[in-house]
Order: structure tokens, then sequence, then C-alpha cells
């Protein structure tokens, strides 16, 4: 009598293999479900998600800013990261409008909220942080909507969110 | 298994990309030779198992694709000679430099989820460990705006 269980796990690489490949792509596509559907909601795309990303980019260098300005001890790093997304908001900006040939407009509402100052230095940086990390999120979850240079952008925005937490440190 | 199969440039970028992957795992080897300070070595280690997952996982995807990976080169020469710590630092931030680029081609040129998801996830991390030697090495700025594009 041979007792085989439980099966094929660590013995049938192969096959595992493709199991797992086809969970992975199972569970990307049920993560890319509500995409589809909104998307076939309308012939029009959805509003272009780069229009977001330099929301929150501007936002983040308003802050980084006045942190800079609050802090003296966080001035060099909360310099660097206002002006890393300066750039970032400018360069989506003019991907946005070349798109649109310049005619979508600006809400910003997230940087009025964001404000305030924060009591000590350690919370200031802490804010900080957690605003480029929710950038990075923000950033990559819309890399697999994009394609081609704008897939590029929001990739490269997100991996220097990632960088610059590190400077925040 | 339509979903793995490349379109021809992002699989040239794919394999460019893993070619970097080769380069930086010979590199941070190199590097553990000149490294003293004990936190230094431990993010080397760190940096080293990095790429190394990052060069199987993209072997694996190539693999299932249908694409024979490029195999690394029996060794790889630095930009500028490797004699101490700060040198071996400066070899790795080159080779974390050389990653990026290779994985944001990918990102610009992906085709699938899953190729996008790793390409993204390199450049990230390639990135990240950029601006550590860069602040360890005293370079400014440490984090520049667009990884990738350096």
């Amino acid at each position: 009598m041979t007792v085989d269980f439980p099966p094929r796990i660590g013995r049938d690489a192969p096959a595992g293999n493709v199991d797992r490949r086809t969970l992975l792509r199972l569970s990307a596509l049920a993560t890319l479900s509500p995409v589809l559907l909104s998307c076939s909601g309308s012939a029009e795309p959805d509003p272009d998600p780069l229009v977001e990303l330099a929301e929150t980019a501007r936002a983040d260098a308003e802050l980084a800013r006045a942190t800079a300005e609050s802090h003296p001890d966080l001035a060099e790093s909360a310099r660097l990261v206002a002006n890393a997304r300066e750039e970032h908001a400018g360069e989506l900006r003019r991907e946005i409008d070349r798109l649109t040939g310049g005619g979508s407009t600006t809400t910003s509402t997230a940087p009025a909220e964001r404000q305030g100052t924060a009591a000590g230095s350690e919370q200031a940086a802490e804010r900080l942080r957690a605003a480029l990390r929710e950038a990075q999120r923000q950033a990559a979850r819309t890399v697999p909507e994009l394609s081609g240079y704008r897939a590029g952008l929001a990739g490269s925005v997100s991996a220097g969110c990632a960088g610059l937490r590190e400077v925040v440190a | 298994m339509s979903s793995t199969e490349l379109s021809g440039t992002s699989e040239q970028a794919a394999r460019k990309a893993l070619e970097a992957e080769h380069a930086a795992v010979w590199l941070y080897g190199l590097a553990t030779a000149f490294t003293e300070d004990p936190k230094v070595r431990s993010g080397i280690d760190e940096g080293a198992a990095a790429h190394r997952e990052h060069r199987d996982r993209t072997r694996r995807l190539l693999r299932a694709a249908g694409v024979a990976p490029p195999s690394a080169e029996p060794a790889y020469r630095p930009p500028k000679t490797v004699t101490d710590q700060s040198s071996a630092l400066r070899a790795l931030l080159a080779a974390e430099q050389d990653c990026s680029v290779g994985w944001l081609a990918v990102l610009e040129r992906s085709t699938t989820r899953q190729l996008s998801e790793l390409a993204l996830t390199c450049l990230t991390d390639a990135a990240t460990r950029a601006t550590r030697w860069r602040s360890r090495l005293g370079i400014e700025p440490s984090a520049p705006a667009f990884p990738g594009r350096e």
C-alpha cells in the first residue's frame, strides 16, 4: 500500500507551477474586474488617471514646503521632497495637457485639508512619510490602467516617492 | 497561454533588464569583500537577496513566455575600479541605476499585467536602494524625482 497524501505537493513541479500561475491570473482578473465594469459603462474613457496623481503631487509639494518652513531640522529633506513632487506635478500636467490640448481643469481640495502645523518634528516627518507612502500606492495603482510612456511615467513617480520616503527618515 | 505571451519589444526590454539584474547580483557579491561596516554589510546582503529574487522571477516569466532567458556573464566591469567600501558602494549605485533604467523601459513596453507588476516592483526596489547608497555616499540629491531616467 502506498500512502499518497497529500498528493502532488513538492513532487510535481510543472503541474504545481501551472496551478499557481492560473491562480495568479485569476486573482489578477479579480482585481481587474471593477475597472472593466466601470469602463464598459460609457464609450468615453474615464477621467485621465494622471489628473489625480498630479493633484496629489502638487498637494505633497505644498505640504513639504510648509514642513520645511515650520521645522528647520527637516528643512533639507522636506525641500528635496517639495522639489521632486513639484517636478512630478509639472511632468504629469504636461502629459495630461498633451492629450486634452490643455483644456483640463484642476480641482485642488487636497492641500487645504492636509495643511496645518504638526506639533513636533517627528509628527511632521511622519505626516510627510505617510503622504509619500500614499502617493507611491496611488501611482502604482494607476499603472495597470496605462500603457507606454504614461505607464512608465506613473511607475517612475511611484518609485520616486518610494525613494523620497527614504530621505525623510 | 496567451496571457504569458510577450510582445517583441517587451521581450527585448525584459531580457535587457534581466542582464542588469545579473550584473547587480555579481556586483553585490563583489561588494561584500570590501565592506567593513556591519550596517552596510546587512544592506548589501539584503540587496543581493532582492536582486537574486528579481533575477529568478524574471527568468521564470521569460521561460513561461517561451523565451530563453539570457544567462549571466562570468564577470562584470564596474564603471570604476573597486578598491574599498566607498568605491564598492559607487559600483552598487551604478548597478541599481542600470536596473532602474532597464525596468522603466520594460514598464513602458509591457503588454501583460504580470510583467508590469514585476517591472514596477523591481524599479521601486532599485530606486529605494539607490537612494540609500547615495545618502551613505553623501551624493545630492539622494532621491531623483524620476528613477529610471538617469
